[in-house]
């Protein structure tokens, strides 16, 4: 990917940031080695069959870019997206994209069969584990005999600064 | 937060010179401790005539001395993740460079001479084998320099020919079982894995070589194994694994492996009587892994020899020979393993011979510092076995763990530890085609990614053992004859 910022995809983290009540820093922390919110824009608008139709992703950045112009918020306009009848459901796939890392098809989000988790790597960078204070099922990069001790506080989930 | 050690190091310059004034500082520097088998020195010839390079608009020199440290790149928004790759990659390249170098007869770097003579053991070569510290008798490890020997359950002709030979591989088996490698001729590929110094050491100062004292050191503490350190310049614990390929005739003429000769031995087992042969043996692959202050979690280099394997996708000349690949060989499937029973001084049939290929192919970063490095070799030696070796690449921790008053270099004691251990390593996956030739790929907790591995390293009671699983070799003492039945 180039280094010139794509405006569709800061519109897709900006959305993501006010969907999720989440800093950019936690969807995105500098120097990670495996960027899942790359694999999620991929995964929503590349390939032969992208994961929402072209022009309804469009349509759905476009809303959130102009309701959260001032004297809109980046707040509002997620507010607004969330209770409409055709976007809020992409929105609210997306959110479910980010927590755990599967898709949930927005025309029938209650079909289990319709359901894809978007990796195996992308799997464990779901946010619902974080939030939970816990490690995915099927995978752990806790020491052996962790689930004796209590698990790290809350705070120690966020992204650290590295080198 | 940035640590001192970081700053320190970019304050200092580095070997990796930016101009005659840091190089000059980093000179100033080049003492170590005495005992230390690459310990620094001034470089004797002078600085004209050290082969140098210049590279991403540095500096780098040709020199047998181990970076006791990360030190970063020269360029701008050093702390990237590119540009910490390149420095991580940098240190692989000079501490292979520095542990190939030809040895003197105390295992030193023989400083007059170049890295590339042909016919010189390796500084590596000299270390301990982990057989050697992790006695099957339990006992107390011979003194750093003694004579390398083999486990006391080789015959002593064995041993004899061993010693006189000066070179002996036995370990045939890939981690976690996960089966032998047999090259394209149908012989096996031995392993041997080496401790330097610093870590000798500090398994022996704390009885770690049992699980009795391994039990008795846990009770009141774990273990954090020593760190380099640039201001204090100390090397740290390095452990090195590397890969051996029985040559054959063309092989041996080419040019293309580092060469010893050896005896490769297969212990006695059940009716099977023990068996020895001599054969010329060419190094295949290399893992060298460096724990330090700034890179707790170590710092994973690992090198290949360059026909091993082609990369998946990538077109294959008709005229490509490759160690562990056969173009149009269906049988056995790819980078799979053959069946049991494993012999390994048999020679396999064409079926049960590896089908490797490479799953992630090297970066273009990777094989760009390749061929700069490759060049410098040439400049020593043009024919240098050294220029065809490559690395992989160096997997490092992002998030390294950071302690503040609390130990030194002690992943456990870092907050960031809590949450992942391994400090969310970079690359994410990485393996050696000829040290982890079975599990390549891109699926976590299931491809090769040394430091998601070595996490769960303990010692032989279940304590953590800092990313080392040397510690599971560890035997008890050898009872006296008849001790046994004595016991309660």
């Amino acid at each position: 990917m180039s280094d010139t910022p794509d405006p569709n995809y800061e519109a897709f983290m900006n959305l993501s940031c006010a969907l999720l009540g989440l800093d950019r820093s936690v969807l995105e922390p500098r120097n990670t080695p495996f960027l899942v919110a790359k694999e999620y824009y991929g995964f929503l608008t590349q390939g032969s069959s992208p994961a929402v139709p072209p022009p309804q992703f469009a349509s759905l950045l476009q809303t959130f870019t102009l309701r959260s112009t001032p004297p809109g918020s980046p707040e509002s306009a997620a507010e607004a997206i969330l209770a409409d009848h055709a976007l809020g459901e992409v929105a609210r796939s997306i959110i479910k994209l980010w927590l755990l890392s599967t898709w949930y098809d927005p025309t029938d989000p209650g079909n289990f069969g319709k359901r894809k988790i978007i990796s195996p790597i992308a799997y464990k960078e779901g946010l619902v584990w974080k939030v939970m204070q816990a490690h995915p099922f099927g995978y752990s990069m806790w020491t052996f005999g962790h689930w004796a001790d209590d698990p790290p506080p809350l705070s120690a989930f966020l992204p650290k600064s590295g080198f | 937060m940035q640590r001192p050690g970081i700053a320190a190091a970019a304050l200092i310059g580095f070997t990796v010179a930016v101009t005659g004034a840091t190089a000059k500082v980093h000179r100033a520097h080049q003492v170590s401790r005495t005992h230390h088998p690459h310990k620094r020195e001034a470089v004797k010839a002078g600085a004209n005539s050290v082969p140098q390079i210049e590279m991403y608009g540095l500096t780098i020199r040709l020199v047998p001395d181990v970076p006791f440290d990360l030190e970063p790149v020269n360029l701008p928004d050093p702390k990237s993740l590119n540009n910490l790759q390149r420095a991580f990659d940098i240190l692989s390249w000079r501490t292979f460079i520095a542990l190939d170098w030809p040895a003197d007869r105390q295992g030193n770097p023989d400083r007059r001479h170049l890295i590339g003579r042909p016919a010189r053991p390796a500084v590596w070569e000299a270390w301990k084998q982990n057989y050697e510290v992790f006695r099957a008798d339990g006992g107390t490890p011979t003194a750093w320099g003694a004579p390398h020997d083999l486990p006391a359950d080789f015959s002593p002709e064995a041993r004899a020919e061993a010693r006189h030979v000066g070179k002996s591989v036995f370990e045939f088996e890939q981690p976690l079982e996960s089966g032998p490698l047999v090259d394209r001729d149908g012989r096996y590929v031995r392993y041997e894995i080496l401790l330097n110094r610093d870590l000798f050491d500090y398994v022996v100062s704390n009885n770690l070589y049992t699980p009795e004292g391994q039990e008795r050191f846990t009770q009141s503490s774990h273990v954090v194994l020593p760190c380099g350190n640039i201001p204090k310049q100390v090397v740290g614990a390095i452990v090195v694994k590397p890969a051996w390929k029985v040559l054959n005739a063309t092989e041996i003429r080419n040019g293309r492996y580092y060469m010893r000769d050896a005896v490769l031995l297969s212990p006695r087992e059940g009716n099977r009587p023990e068996q020895r042969q001599r054969a010329k043996i060419g190094l295949v692959g290399l893992h060298i892994i460096h724990k330090s202050d700034d890179v707790a979690q170590w710092t994973w280099s690992t090198f290949e020899q360059e026909d091993n394997v082609p990369t998946a996708g990538a077109p294959i000349s008709a005229s490509a020979h490759f160690n562990f690949f056969s173009p149009g060989v269906s049988t056995p499937p790819v980078n799979t393993p053959s069946d049991r029973p494993w012999h390994s001084m048999a020679t396999e049939p064409a079926a049960r011979r590896a089908q490797l290929t490479r799953m992630i192919p090297l970066t273009a970063e990777t094989r760009y510092m390749n061929g700069e490095m490759h060049k410098l070799l040439r400049m020593a030696y043009p024919h240098s076995v050294w220029q065809h070796y490559e690395l992989i690449s160096t997997q490092w921790p992002t998030q390294p763990a950071r302690t503040s008053g609390v130990g030194v270099c002690d992943v456990m004691s870092a907050e960031s530890a809590q949450v992942d251990p391994t400090g969310a390593p970079a690359p994410v996956f990485l393996g050696n085609m000829t040290l982890e030739s079975f599990i390549p790929g891109e699926v976590p907790n299931v491809s090769s990614s040394c430091m998601e591995c070595h996490m769960n390293a303990t010692t032989t009671n279940a304590k953590y053992s800092d990313f080392s699983f040397l510690f599971q070799k560890a035997h008890s003492p050898a009872l006296p004859v008849g001790a046994a039945e004595k016991r309660p």
